[in-house]
């Protein structure tokens, strides 16, 4: 192998390795096929929790026979001590619902800075329930709820309470007690600012640390909530639930059209995100060898990915054809493997660029990075970026439009003048300000579209630059913003960006064919989650930590190997 | 008085703005610079309280006058420097020069402290800038360094010879931190400390916005209630056939 990199400076670092084109990486498609890997958040705070052997105590566990009352946990953590408060609540079966207006769960929690004394506790009583209608203070750094999968809930808890094991095969179709259906931080309520928590706590200092924190304790809590209801109703015969199968119970999760405008505010963000994924993959493709031992295990870990994607159990037929789709691919992959003598691993990338779909190619991607921890875990420490978009006032005009030209050419390309390009609006409703999507001419509230047309925007900002260079060749930017106000976001945007790597998601948002689920799947992919299962082109359920270690498992070994998660084998325990 | 967030207060902000009819640029720019001088324990709300009573005209927007002798000229027609502030900035440093120094003078504008902000981004792009303004009473000067955080504010007393403007502005940014130092000096006089009413220093500001971070912001109840009656105007009416543009309800 060549010898790896000593320095950790990442912006530098990266500039000597061969990304992939922004045109190839930000395309929608591409984005809408990600799959979690190495560096995906959930990992990254696994790591942190295992390696660095946090301590999750109960302190507080008042929950009435069938499972209702207030936990509370500490978590003492590498810098510092955070507590965990879980109201559980009965709920009418007609009133649990996964969408953002609902109003009432079967759980609602709280993640705290410090400890929780008697009358914080109150306090939190009294307004954690109501999530939204509620307020809480800068103690507070994520807010959330959780409802039960009302398929799984009682029959777990129904065989634990008979002294069985839930069955496996059971459990691969939904892997999960509760589903989260919103988690909120940075400053909502009145909680703490994300500048706050970056500030003072480096446990969770990293973008979403807390908020994946917060699933994972309420995993937790589910697991432990079903083993006190089956003790209470059967105390003779109970047992509590087989680690390895605790193991595999993750924590659902349904996500909607919230989540995409986060994609289109944070552009440096994502950009960042993105470029780091690529420096793993361009790392590896630069320095990983392509070792008879190291083809051994790739074809090992494709044969667990494929096994992954068999057991997801969904209804979503595209999704489902897709998964066949890919479970085939990843076949021919170890087939080709198996068939070569490969050099290095830039081989296989072009195979699975021009053979393969992009599923297929990002299982490939997702990993070949999984191999070389030594070459990308550092990474994980340039996720957070600043986000000001700054106008470059003195750039000439001339340079403006160029950048445009090389930097936006994916915007110039498309024709908003055929039918069906702006078809589609976006815009936010009164229940809860639930962004939603409306048909233009249509659906009332086109004229309160939320600003979501990036490329829209880069076209119209394309030809005012050229009509002002007509007029005007010697022009700054700063003369352009003055006499074009409605134009100065989007300049800055264009300026700010072309100088990422990767710059804006190459998507035409009011297509009448757009499909908000990739925006959706690029980002759960960063969170981590796994078992992808569109409900409809606007939203998606998913699983996380399925396969994650489980809070008893801390200050035991830690392999960390528990992507593309499968159905455990309880010969194991 | 509440307590919020300033993540809250932005988003409130940007929304109660964006109601209003001001265009992205201006009621993102509106909101950062009240947010921050409310974190910096400047009283950002108190300069945009009656805001929601006035609706911005389109055809009133930012003009640039006559290049003078000293720089440039922008005629802000009756906007809050919240608004129009960074773009005051941006086009003094678009002006700076290796030789020259970058001279703005915004002129027809009110809630002139909201300039502040904009000089804290000015200086984390490498600028050294100063804006000075006056009333009646006292002539205010805000310098900053390149790279400094926040800028140190002075009100000071005003001298007789003055002449005062309630509603101009100037702005001037430089390569050379010693440009800005002469302007201070020649703007506060020697005698600024026998003159001086308000003296915040930087370290000041910094400290309370650490305060605001732990602890959020006490702002106005009256006041929050007044921009979320006003951000209701980007909402759109819930009904049936809007619920599907959320996607399906689930089983």
């Amino acid at each position: 192998m060549n010898s790896t990199p000593e320095t950790s400076e990442f912006v530098d670092l990266h500039r000597t390795l061969s990304l992939r084109p922004a045109d190839d990486v930000m395309n929608f498609d591409r984005l809408g096929s990600l799959h979690p890997y190495r560096l995906s958040f959930m990992r990254i705070l696994m790591r942190k929790i295992m390696n660095e052997r946090w301590s999750i105590e109960r302190s507080t566990f008042d929950l009435d026979e069938n499972g209702y009352g207030t936990a509370v946990y500490t978590i003492d953590a590498t810098h510092g001590r955070f507590t965990f408060v879980v109201f559980a609540h009965h709920l009418e079966p007609d009133k649990r619902s996964d969408r953002v207006i609902a109003d009432q769960w079967d759980m609602t929690v709280t993640l705290c800075e410090g400890e929780v004394d008697d009358k914080h506790l109150q306090m939190l009583r009294r307004n954690v329930p109501l999530q939204e209608a509620g307020r809480v203070d800068s103690r507070s750094i994520v807010l959330s709820r959780a409802n039960k999968s009302s398929r799984n809930f009682d029959y777990v808890v129904g065989e634990l309470a008979a002294g069985r094991q839930p069955a496996l095969e059971n459990l691969a179709r939904v892997g999960y007690l509760y589903r989260t259906t919103a988690v909120y931080g940075s400053g909502k309520f009145g909680m703490a600012d994300w500048q706050k928590v970056q500030a003072t706590h480096p446990d969770f200092a990293r973008p979403f640390a807390a908020e994946m924190f917060t699933c994972y304790m309420i995993r937790h809590f589910s697991l432990e909530q079903a083993e006190s209801i089956a003790r209470a109703r059967a105390p003779d015969t109970a047992v509590p639930m087989n680690d390895a199968i605790k193991r595999y119970m993750g924590i659902g999760n349904a996500t909607g059209l919230g989540m995409a405008p986060y994609l289109i505010n944070h552009p440096q963000l994502v950009s960042r995100w993105i470029e780091i994924r690529e420096t793993a993959l361009a790392r590896v493709a630069k320095y990983g060898q392509a070792t008879a031992d190291r083809c051994k295990a790739l074809g090992d870990m494709l044969a667990k990915a494929a096994q992954h994607l068999s057991e997801v159990a969904i209804d979503n037929e595209l999704q489902c054809e897709r998964n066949e789709a890919t479970i085939a691919q990843i076949r021919a992959v170890s087939e080709w493997l198996a068939s070569q003598h490969l050099s290095g691993w830039s081989t296989l990338l072009e195979k699975a660029r021009a053979s393969w779909d992009f599923e297929t190619q990002e299982v490939i991607n997702s990993l070949l990075i999984e191999m070389y921890p030594e070459l990308v875990d550092e990474l994980e420490d340039s996720l957070c970026v600043d986000e000001t978009l700054q106008l470059i006032p003195e750039q000439p005009l001339s340079v403006v439009r160029d950048t445009i030209e090389s930097h936006y050419g994916w915007a110039l390309r498309i024709d908003f003048d055929t039918p069906g390009s702006r078809d589609v609006f976006w815009y936010r409703s009164q229940e809860k300000s639930e962004p939603r999507l409306g048909q233009t001419g249509v659906d009332t509230g086109e004229d309160k579209a939320m600003k979501m047309a990036v490329a829209y925007d880069v076209r119209q900002c394309y030809d005012r630059v050229c009509e002002h260079l007509a007029a005007h060749p010697g022009a700054s930017a700063a003369e352009f913003a003055i006499s074009h106000p409605e134009m100065r976001c989007i300049l800055r945007r264009i300026q700010t960006l072309s100088q990422s790597v990767y710059g804006d998601i190459h998507a035409n948002l009011t297509d009448v064919d757009v499909l908000p689920i990739h925006l959706l799947r690029c980002k759960l992919s960063f969170f981590g989650v796994s078992k992808f299962d569109p409900k409809s082109r606007l939203w998606v359920r998913n699983t996380m930590f399925q396969g994650a270690p489980v809070c008893s498992d801390i200050g035991g070994e830690f392999s960390d190997d528990w992507y593309f998660p499968t159905m455990p084998s309880l010969d194991e325990e | 008085m509440i307590n919020v967030s300033m993540n809250e207060l932005s988003s409130l902000l940007k929304r109660s703005f964006e109601g209003l009819g001001y265009c992205q640029a201006d009621y993102e720019d509106g909101a950062a610079a009240i947010v921050w001088l409310e974190a910096h324990g400047m009283k950002g709300l108190e300069t945009i309280a009656s805001i929601t009573e006035h609706t911005p005209d389109p055809a009133n927007r930012i003009d640039i006058g006559a290049e003078e002798a000293d720089g440039l000229v922008l005629d802000a027609k009756g906007s809050n420097v919240a608004f129009c502030g960074r773009m005051a900035v941006d086009l003094a440093c678009a002006n700076v020069s290796a030789a020259s120094s970058g001279r703005v003078e915004l002129r027809h504008c009110h809630g002139r402290k909201a300039i502040l902000p904009s000089l804290s981004l000015c200086a984390a792009r490498g600028f050294n800038a100063i804006a000075r303004w006056s009333d009646e009473d006292c002539l205010y000067v805000s310098p900053i360094k390149a790279q400094q955080r926040a800028p140190d504010f002075f009100c000071v007393q005003r001298m007789s010879d003055d002449n005062a403007c309630n509603t101009s502005l100037v702005v001037v940014c430089s390569k050379n931190p010693q440009d800005i130092e002469a302007i201070k000096a020649r703007f506060l006089g020697d005698d600024s400390d026998e003159r001086s009413r308000t003296k915040i220093m930087s370290v000041d500001m910094l400290e309370r916005y650490n305060e605001s971070l732990r602890n959020g912001l006490n702002v106005d109840t009256q006041l929050v209630k007044k921009f979320t009656a006003a951000a209701e105007a980007v909402l759109v009416e819930a009904t049936e056939q809007s619920r599907l543009g959320a996607g399906e309800s689930p089983s």
